[in-house]
């Protein structure tokens, strides 16, 4: 396996060479890193209900200028962005479902759902899966993908999913994932080296009790072994991994200070702060953030901005709910903002690590009163190490968003011919810079 | 969809209502046999309505999907095998299934196995600590020896079945890796083996036929008396067998329905069966979402964590009364006997109440009856300010009468806000919301049976005026194939507890509980045992001796793809 982790010229770069005194190297061809040599990331972040469209758009399609009340936050990164209208969840809308908006959650990044009413299965791996899977053939980090939530209130349903029918649960707690994260840094090796290898028996032991296991079972009961087995086997790798990998010592990478409060507001921070931290410092290249399940969000209310009705109750208020549901978004997209914030902070050769990212956005619906499954919000933030324009309100008159999956893919050094049915193949070229 | 002859009396207004939920356009209930329940592997509906009464082969046995371990079996697990009181699977992701009421755990993702991997080594840890009481190894005897009888008898509590052999030698393996390789004591190897066990299939999954060939009769596999006692003690307590289950599975005392209701009859006697009640009960009306139902703090001030836990605990203790009681949904439903504190009397006009403890007491008739009328239903069925008759209308139709509303396909003008309806009360600003034609069709049948709730605010605090309006708790609904008007909530739950139709979902609803799964065409027996079973009595102990004694509880239909040989 090859453990580079970052590209010769990035590391020539930090020990303050000039890039024109580089010899020839094919150092760019390193999986997944951006022309600056350092690596490219990919975030998704989920939010059910849908937005406010005056709100949420600009007035006209072209050079992104003043943002709307519910992305006031990301302003400053206004010209690093795009916002994008008009994309649709096709297989769902093509079902004749196109007010299922509650249940589109495992579409988002698998561009694929089963062809039901209310189905909440997708039938093909996720985005974040296969873009980490690819990178995880040539790099080692501590997390190649990382599946993430704020608080589940409603049918547990995340976008991430490794395979049809497999979703990957996402972690609730910051202070599971920060444990996750550092809690080998401060343990010495020797300690380490016995933990790993106790941990190692253990899972062996798990995986060959699986192989052994139910071997008359049925078709479908052997296939809920396989995955348990294959997660067994996904584990052990990871805490191999871990074990044979350097700590990281920058400056970037020291531990963060967690409120380690319990309401959403807080979670949301600690989570997001988290998530900046294991991009700047490479645990990992690829998160998944589902804000809260799908399926309505009843159980969530928000306080601290003054919104005291159910998050599900006021999407549904269409012109009435309209002010409070913009300052629900405004809240979920300033924790976007505070992601692309630490990052933008982050330089990386003359580029910054924001740059070498691109965060995409998404709703399960176009807005909270229709539920409707077509024209669902997406902005784009980074850009993925130059290969998107950004700046810009793009509008499209229709088409799936499938498209924009595997323009994402091809970003992350995953060319693909389409994402989810072949009907929906193809790419949004027009996003290329 | 289907809609079930037993309930046709509604189906014509259904069919109108298709799409129409309106404002609380959430997921349809799951697990109603309309609703194309149950996903890959749990056991599909393919034939006509299954509903009590119709009638059913009785040979036939519903299917038995291997089921993996909630997170509530294994917290209970855990204390009944090695004394835990830490609840290591609160970790876990949460047991919801969009396809089915209760908690049912979903295939294991890597943070399942993660989470599963940290709570078995933590109950490793415990066990260590316990190595002198759980394996004791006298002195003067081998080690090894106290370890491979520990693999036995642990073993066979924790797999709830006698090992296999080459299950024994892979333990004993990874015994003397812990003893040679991990360098560990006795005691610490005893952890390392408990660690393991937790992280077994045989530990996790509930088949306890392990390798072993089925026994197939006719068409329908025979559970063994292992297996049995199991399914009866993770229906029953929620947890693993007691001894007294592992002995009569040891001896064949597990055969005949009379030894099963024997066992039930006797499990429910243990405060663990009685508290299986209280977890239906919450899981059945979602009364568990209390705890975490927010509410707007400028409307409901004493809304605080403090009261949403004395709501959940008069819930708890209502049920525990009733089954100390006459154990029937009648009394469920239509009991005054409530235990409050200081902090919950407020809610229901108690006086007297002081300091910490809590006092049993008498709500006043008037305006409280059985469970629907506390304040844990009304809570989490109120909006965020105020009642919500569409919500609760529609809790009582699918939860109670097992009715199934489809999902919407239509926009639905929202209703007003209160305070976009100045002197409006909340039953005239629905009524308004529903004079759209659209709305007329699909509230007809949510929003009648909601309307006898409003004498309950959002936190279940009885009132006369709402909004500056009086209050109308009066309305009409079918119930049973006829029109019925009731005055009120004390009066619906009345008429409820008396109905066939809500016997019969009651019934269908344990069988869910208990099955962890919904109702097939084979189960049209097992379903009319349960049925008929609670129908004599309704008591809620038969309707459990009734799942227990079904068809489907001691045989099964094989899978597709199983090896029967």
């Amino acid at each position: 396996m090859n453990t580079e982790r970052y590209s010769r010229r990035a590391l020539l770069k930090r020990m303050g060479l000039s890039a024109a005194m580089l010899p020839l190297i094919h150092a760019e061809k390193v999986l997944g890193a951006g022309p600056s040599g350092f690596p490219k990331r990919f975030v998704s972040v989920a939010h059910g209900n849908g937005v406010i469209a005056n709100s949420f758009y600009p007035t006209n399609p072209g050079p992104l200028t003043t943002l709307g009340a519910t992305l006031s936050t990301l302003q400053p990164f206004a010209s690093k962005m795009n916002i994008i209208y008009g994309l649709n969840i096709q297989p769902v809308l093509d079902g004749k479902f196109q007010y299922d908006g509650h249940f589109t959650y495992c579409a988002t990044l698998t561009g694929t759902r089963q062809n039901k009413s209310e189905s909440r299965q997708a039938t093909a791996a996720s985005i974040d899966q296969t873009i980490s899977d690819n990178i995880a053939k040539t790099v080692t980090l501590k997390a190649p993908l990382l599946t993430l939530g704020v608080k589940s209130v409603g049918d547990g349903v995340s976008t991430s999913w490794r395979a049809a029918g497999q979703q990957n649960a996402a972690e609730l707690d910051p202070t599971r994932l920060f444990t996750k994260l550092f809690a080998s840094a401060s343990m010495p090796p020797a300690q380490m080296a016995m933990v790993n290898l106790r941990q190692q028996s253990i899972l062996d032991f798990s995986a060959a009790e699986l192989t052994a296991f139910g071997k008359r079972l049925g078709t479908d009961d052997r296939m809920k072994i396989q995955a348990h087995l294959e997660s067994v086997r996904q584990l052990e790798t990871q805490i191999k991994n871990a074990a044979t990998m350097p700590q990281s010592s920058t400056a970037n990478c020291a531990a963060p200070k967690l409120s380690g409060g319990k309401t959403t507001d807080l979670l949301a921070k600690d989570m997001f702060d988290m998530m900046a931290l294991a991009l700047k410092c490479d645990m990992t290249r690829v998160i998944t953030m589902t804000m809260f399940d799908d399926g309505g969000g009843d159980g969530n209310s928000f306080p601290w901005i003054g919104v005291n009705k159910d998050y599900h109750a006021v999407a549904h208020l269409g012109a009435s709910g309209a002010a409070d549901k913009t300052k629900i978004d405004n809240w979920i997209y300033s924790n976007v903002a505070n992601l692309a914030t630490q990052l933008d902070a982050t330089m990386e050769g003359g580029t910054t690590a924001l740059d070498n990212t691109v965060i995409a956005t998404f709703s399960d619906m176009e807005d909270g009163s229709s539920h409707y499954v077509g024209r669902i919000p997406i902005t784009l933030i980074g850009s993925c190490g130059g290969f998107f324009k950004t700046g810009q309100y793009i509008k499209y008159p229709s088409g799936p968003h499938n498209k924009l999956l595997a323009s994402i893919s091809k970003a992350m050094g995953l060319p693909v011919a389409g994402v989810g049915d072949a009907q929906y193949a193809g790419e949004l070229s027009d996003l290329y810079a | 969809m289907r809609t079930g002859a037993r309930v046709s009396s509604v189906t014509a207004a259904l069919l109108l209502a298709v799409g129409c939920t309106g404002s609380i356009n959430e997921p349809a209930d799951p697990g109603s046999p309309g609703t194309g329940n149950n996903g890959t592997g749990n056991g599909n509906n393919p034939g006509g309505p299954v509903l009590p009464g119709n009638p059913g082969d009785p040979n036939a046995a519903g299917p038995m999907p291997l089921r993996r371990m909630t997170r509530a079996e294994f917290n209970n697990t855990m204390r009944d095998l090695i004394g835990d009181t830490t609840s290591p699977a609160n970790t876990f992701p949460l047991d919801r299934d969009p396809e089915f009421l209760y908690p049912r755990a979903g295939l294991v993702s890597l943070q399942d196995a993660d989470t599963l991997k940290d709570a078995a080594l933590a109950m490793g840890k415990e066990a260590e600590a316990k190595a002198t009481t759980l394996a004791p190894c006298p002195a003067g005897m081998a080690e090894d020896a106290c370890a491979s009888s520990f693999i036995t008898s642990f073993g066979l509590r924790a797999y709830r079945r006698p090992l296999a052999t080459d299950e024994v030698t892979r333990l004993n393996a990874l015994y003397t890796t812990g003893r040679t390789t991990l360098g560990l004591t006795y005691a610490g190897a005893i952890g390392l083996l408990v660690e393991g066990m937790l992280q077994s299939p045989a530990f996790l999954y509930h088949w306890e036929l392990g390798n072993n060939a089925p026994t197939v009769a006719g068409k329908v596999v025979r559970l063994g008396p292992y297996e049995l006692a199991s399914r009866l003690s993770y229906f029953i307590y929620n947890s693993m067998p007691d001894q007294a289950l592992f002995d009569v599975a040891a001896t064949g005392k597990l055969a005949t329905a009379a030894d099963i209701e024997a066992q039930v009859r006797r499990m429910m006697a243990d405060p663990k069966g009685a508290a299986t009640v209280a977890t239906f009960v919450d899981e059945w009306l979602n009364l568990d979402q209390v705890i975490d139902r927010p509410k707007d703090p400028t409307v409901y001030a004493q809304w605080t964590d403090a009261l949403k836990q004395a709501i959940s605990d008069e819930s708890h203790a209502l049920v525990a009364n009733v089954m100390k009681g006459d154990k029937t949904l009648t009394s469920l439903l239509t009991s005054d006997a409530s235990t409050v504190n200081a902090t919950l009397a407020p809610i229901y006009g108690v006086n007297g109440v002081r300091g910490t403890a809590t006092m049993d007491t008498t709500l006043t008739a008037s305006q409280r009856s059985g469970l629907l009328t506390r304040a844990a239903f009304l809570a989490v069925t109120g909006a965020t300010d105020g009642s919500h008759p569409v919500k609760r209308g529609r809790r009582v139709y699918e939860r109670f009468m097992c009715g199934v509303l489809p999902p919407p396909p239509m926009t639905v003008p929202p209703v007003q806000t209160a305070s976009q309806a100045t002197g409006k009360t909340t039953r005239q600003r629905f009524e308004a919301h529903d004079m759209n034609p659209c709305s007329t069709a699909c509230h007809s049948i949510m929003d009648p049976l909601g309307f006898f709730f409003e004498n309950y605010d959002g936190i279940g605090q009885y009132r006369t005026m709402d909004n500056g309006g009086v209050v109308d708790a009066h309305s009409t609904i079918k119930l049973d194939g006829a029109d019925h008007t009731f005055n009120n909530a004390i009066e619906l739950s009345q008429a409820l507890a008396n109905s066939t139709t809500v016997a019969d979902c009651f019934a269908t609803q344990w069988f869910r509980f208990g099955f962890k799964r919904s109702e097939t065409d084979a189960d049209q027996a097992s379903l009319n045992t349960v049925a008929g079973t609670f129908n004599k009595t309704k008591s809620i102990v038969d309707a459990m001796v009734g799942v227990a004694v079904s068809r489907s509880f001691s045989y099964r239909s094989p899978a597709t793809g199983e090896m029967l040989q």
